[in-house]
């Protein structure tokens, strides 16, 4: 029951952490209204771009994870402070919008926690069972027990001597074992119980974006669009589609690809077709580019492919080459990721695990 | 997708994938009926929201020669279906679902039993995720108490800080999720490539050798000399040997040598006392940094 609880607060935790990310980027737009929904998104992104930023000069020189934890930490530190500094005004006039929103529709404010909250009762309850589990908490809990980035088999234990480039990118089970670190958590609580309830509620909030979008912001018929997307995740179930990856293997990397990445470059579609200039959903998409590589290294080739789809789509509606350009450079990095794990499938080189 | 192959089907693959991507559920003909009743009555709006990009995805990730093209740069033999997340395929039915069941100047009975119909409609064409069963988790690690009992037992009979062990399938993928720091003598893809029986190549067949002898005891339950069994074990450090209790190689496993240590609800652990057993530690980067 206590572990439940500490589950609960580092729940909170991990979305105040994007909420105060995400301020960084959204408290400074202009002629938009400050969204709490949209600064957790972007948050998300940002905390994991920032996060491979670091773990990857930190791999590369052999660094301990105890002292990439020391670093991260001293960066979620400095991004509150720097986030709350230039922010506490819109969060302050957030909070009372919010608790107006909830006054003025107190049904539906009750309706999406319960439905949230059932959704994550349902799907945190249920023992999963996935061969894939061995690596993606086996990565966190190896690295926890030895003290170390990517040089150890996860499926094993033993010492690797050169990194296996196939997931050298994709650091989210990494940046697991730092959070089990820095708050003492098992990582299979950490991964399984916190990261999916922590999944479940923003896979919620872009399916809520996206029926505020598609209705207009009426909470009606955005409650009861959410209920019948939820409902339909439960029945939509082979062993291959995305909603069957939310429900049974919500704590991959790539599970968050299906679920959260690519709805949220339909939602990030819908707002183009608005405006299809809008520099900040570009800024977006590229954040979700690079982040999207940190989650699971699928998306070097998922992220190209579901972008290309919705951009050429807007491509040929608003007929402005600029849309062509920028998806181009948005999906660099998923280009970059390809053409560096193909040269070393191909033997150009090799990262070894040991200098010398 | 291990059945299928992109050399093998050919231009069928893409049919073959689709099937067993949607299996028995019928969201895809429901994305697609919608993509048509938007053709046909829907807005300009909704129109580009759903239709234009429904195309666009009918011609690319839906297209038969796709994946013959993107085959020759990369292998997507086991992974196309992932292209297949793109489509909205259940954002759209919960679309309409809504916008029917919320419909302006409609009575409330009407949009009760709409409400319930949908709700009939999107369980009879899919299958329902827990349909073979809802398996209760057994504590807050979420793995099976039996998975704790083992790596207990196995740390009780060892001085070593990082032992050696191999285990039947299941075990194995969830025993270092709880306690990595008990290794393993053999890799995911190792076992799994093993009990699929996929072809290695000599060079594979030679690196793997101790290992797939302890496999072919393990998961292909079959008796090889007691000796190349406790020479395998040796030559790989594994100490520990878990076998399922219904396992028929209990008794062989006694009769190699090994100590049954203890047993859990449906395990047998067994122990064995190595030649020159190597007392493993973490690599030393001290000197790095």
């Amino acid at each position: 029951m206590v572990i439940r609880f500490y589950s609960f607060l580092a729940v909170i935790l991990n979305i105040l952490i994007y909420f105060v990310f995400g301020s960084l980027i959204t408290g400074r737009l202009q002629k938009r209204r400050f969204s709490a929904t949209l600064s957790v998104i972007t948050g998300f992104f940002l905390y994991y771009v920032l996060f491979e930023l670091i773990c990857i000069p930190m791999t590369l020189s052999f660094r301990p994870l105890h002292f990439l934890s020391s670093i991260w930490a001293g960066v979620l530190v400095l991004a509150f402070i720097i986030s709350a500094a230039v922010n506490h005004k819109k969060w302050r006039v957030l909070l009372r919008e919010s608790l107006g929103f909830i006054k003025a529709h107190p049904f539906f404010s009750l309706f999406l926690l319960i439905l949230t909250a059932t959704e994550i009762i349902i799907i945190v309850g249920c023992y999963q069972f996935t061969l894939d589990a061995s690596f993606y908490v086996g990565t966190a809990n190896t690295s926890l027990v030895t003290d170390s980035m990517n040089i150890y088999n996860p499926y094993t234990g033993m010492w690797q001597d050169h990194f296996e480039m196939r997931y050298f990118f994709a650091n989210y089970a990494i940046n697991d074992a730092v959070m089990c670190y820095l708050t003492g958590f098992h990582p299979l609580v950490w991964t399984k119980t916190v990261m999916e309830t922590v999944v479940i509620i923003l896979v919620n909030m872009v399916i809520y974006r996206i029926g505020m979008a598609l209705f207009k912001g009426e909470p009606g018929k955005t409650g009861v669009f959410m209920f019948f997307a939820i409902y339909i995740s439960f029945f939509f179930s082979t062993i291959y589609t995305a909603q069957e990856f939310f429900i049974t293997r919500t704590y991959e990397g790539k599970t968050l690809i299906g679920s959260l990445v690519i709805p949220l470059i339909f939602l990030v579609y819908i707002k183009l077709l608005e405006d299809p200039g809008y520099p900040f959903y570009w800024g977006l998409l590229l954040l979700m580019s690079v982040g999207s590589l940190v989650l699971s290294n699928s998306a070097s080739m998922i992220f190209p492919a579901a972008l290309g789809i919705f951009m050429l789509t807007l491509f040929f509606i608003k007929k402005d080459f600029r849309i062509l350009i920028k998806t181009a450079l948005v999906v660099l990095p998923c280009v970059l990721s390809i053409l560096s794990y193909v040269l070393y499938v191909k033997g150009y080189y090799v990262i070894h695990t040991m200098p010398g | 997708m291990q059945s299928i192959s992109v050399a093998g089907d050919g231009l069928n693959f893409l049919f073959k994938c689709i099937a067993l991507y949607n299996g028995s559920s019928f969201y895809l003909v429901l994305y697609l009926l919608g993509l048509s009743i938007i053709a046909l009555k829907g807005s300009r709006e909704l129109k580009r929201v759903f239709l234009y990009p429904g195309i666009v995805i009918l011609l690319t990730v839906y297209n038969p020669l796709l994946p013959l093209l993107i085959n020759r740069i990369f292998d997507v033999n086991k992974e196309y279906y992932r292209f297949m997340w793109i489509p909205p395929v259940c954002i759209l039915p919960a679309f309409a679902a809504a916008f029917y069941v919320m419909k302006e100047g409609k009575s409330r009975g009407f949009k009760l039993i709409g409400f319930a119909g949908f709700l009939l409609l999107f369980a009879g064409i899919g299958s329902f995720v827990y349909g073979s069963g809802y398996v209760p988790a057994e504590n807050v690690y979420k793995i099976p108490n039996e998975v704790i009992a083992v790596s207990k037992m196995i740390r009780e009979n060892t001085d070593m800080k990082y032992p050696v062990a191999v285990m039947d399938r299941d075990m194995q993928m969830e025993i270092r999720q709880y306690d990595a720091s008990i290794l393993l003598a053999c890799d995911r893809t190792q076992y799994l490539d093993f009990l699929g029986d996929v072809d290695e190549d000599q060079l594979t067949k030679e690196k793997n050798e101790y290992v797939n002898r302890l496999l072919t005891v393990i998961a292909r339950y079959e008796k090889i000399d007691k000796d190349s069994f406790r020479e395998a074990l040796n030559k790989t450090n594994t100490q520990f040997v878990v076998v399922e209790k219904v396992s028929p190689m209990l008794k062989y496993l006694g009769d190699a040598g090994l100590e049954a240590v203890g047993t859990t609800g449906s395990r047998v652990i067994f122990k064995f006392e190595l030649d020159d057993p190597q007392y493993l530690d973490l690599a030393d980067y001290s000197g790095v940094w």
